[in-house]
């Protein structure tokens, strides 16, 4: 499920940036760059997965305060983060990839 | 935000609020929500970045059109298990509506056949009560007759008169060159009962409604008078045509109002909440 693992991985990354959760459009872009890819993933893409990835205990969410989207006047954000359960999934997938075809980078593959 | 931004934008919202339709009120509102910062995210971005409108217009609708059959296959994912509850919960009134339909459809067919094929004993009973008053009264068993009919190609009705030893006197009725067959059985029934009305089966293929009605006077003996049941016998098969499309139709329409009226209650029942 290389669109969950991409999701996973940069959940994990921005995460280890500093920042306390990601939001979807945070998501897209992350993938993006990671991933060299000159298209952002499509909503309906990002947003299914990202609702199985949670359906699966992988990711947890919720809405952001409205305090800062009132300041920044735009919409609130829906703010996901990786569970342990998540984070273990990546580093089992991450090991079955070295073990088999091992390659540089994250493999990401945006739909 | 330029006009062509603003468009693609608000195409992106309709669209989201097209396939989210009818979905519960959380999971609606939540899609909804989280492709509008969605949007506002990407068109601050192209923004910050000095992009060209047209670019930034195609990259949402880009989007969009990418994901679209992903957005229409998460909506069959989570309206799903609210359609299959709905049916569920209104499964048992749908098989008691059928039982009623059902119900409803016999007693139709029921109540117009029986009164049908009784429309068919009227002439039958108008001849054999004259015939009968007739021959009481002394008349010739030949003079109570209407006109000689052959049963087989005439639907018109006819009359066959008996003596008490169940020997045919005369007949306006022939099958083949020769009177039809009654099975004594029934004139004896009549003997001790008095009047029967009977469907009879003269030979293969008709039917006729026949009464038998018992006469005294000098020389008792028994009237039959018939008619063919060929008009109603096809009336009642379109009948039971028309009463069986009724029910199908019935049955059809129940099962979709079943199935897809909304729910009354917005009760999220998706896992994911």
């Amino acid at each position: 499920m290389p669109i969950e693992q991409a999701i996973l991985a940069c959940g994990i990354e921005l995460t280890a940036a500093g920042e306390p959760g990601f939001y979807g459009f945070a998501m897209a872009r992350q993938i993006r760059d990671a991933s060299a890819a000159r298209q952002l993933t499509a909503h309906g893409t990002l947003y299914k997965a990202l609702a199985r990835l949670e359906q699966a205990g992988l990711l947890t969410s919720s809405w952001e305060d409205p305090g800062p989207a009132e300041a920044e006047r735009r919409p609130r954000r829906r703010l996901y983060q990786v569970t342990p359960g998540g984070e273990q999934a990546v580093l089992s997938s991450a090991g079955q990839r070295a073990s088999t075809a091992p390659r540089p980078g994250l493999g990401l593959a945006p739909a | 935000m330029t006009w062509l931004q603003a468009a693609s934008a608000r195409v992106v919202a309709c669209w989201t609020r097209l396939y989210t339709a009818g979905l519960p009120a959380p999971i609606r509102d939540r899609r909804r929500e989280e492709i509008g910062a969605d949007v506002h995210g990407q068109l601050d971005e192209a923004r910050s970045r000095r992009e060209r409108p047209a670019m930034t217009a195609a990259a949402v609708m880009s989007r969009l059109v990418r994901g679209a059959w992903h957005d229409l296959s998460w909506r069959h994912e989570v309206s799903r298990p609210v359609s299959v509850a709905r049916w569920q919960a209104r499964r048992g009134w749908w098989v008691t509506g059928v039982l009623l339909i059902t119900v409803a459809a016999c007693m139709a067919w029921l109540s117009y056949g029986l009164s049908l094929r009784n429309g068919g004993d009227r002439q039958p009973l108008r001849l054999a009560a004259a015939a009968a008053g007739h021959l009481a009264s002394g008349s010739p068993p030949g003079s109570v007759l209407p006109p000689v009919i052959n049963v087989a190609s005439n639907s018109a009705p006819f009359v066959i008169v008996f003596d008490a030893r169940h020997h045919v006197l005369a007949s306006s009725g022939h099958l083949n060159g020769r009177t039809p067959g009654l099975s004594s059985g029934v004139l004896a029934w009549v003997a001790a009962h008095g009047q029967d009305r009977i469907t009879w089966q003269p030979g293969p293929g008709l039917r006729e409604a026949a009464v038998i009605e018992p006469y005294g006077g000098l020389h008792p003996g028994f009237v039959l008078a018939a008619q063919s049941l060929q008009g109603i016998s096809g009336q009642q098969r379109s009948l039971i045509r028309s009463i069986a499309y009724l029910w199908l139709a019935a049955l059809a329409v129940s099962y979709l109002i079943a199935r897809l009226l909304p729910a009354r209650t917005t009760r999220p029942r998706h896992p994911i909440l």
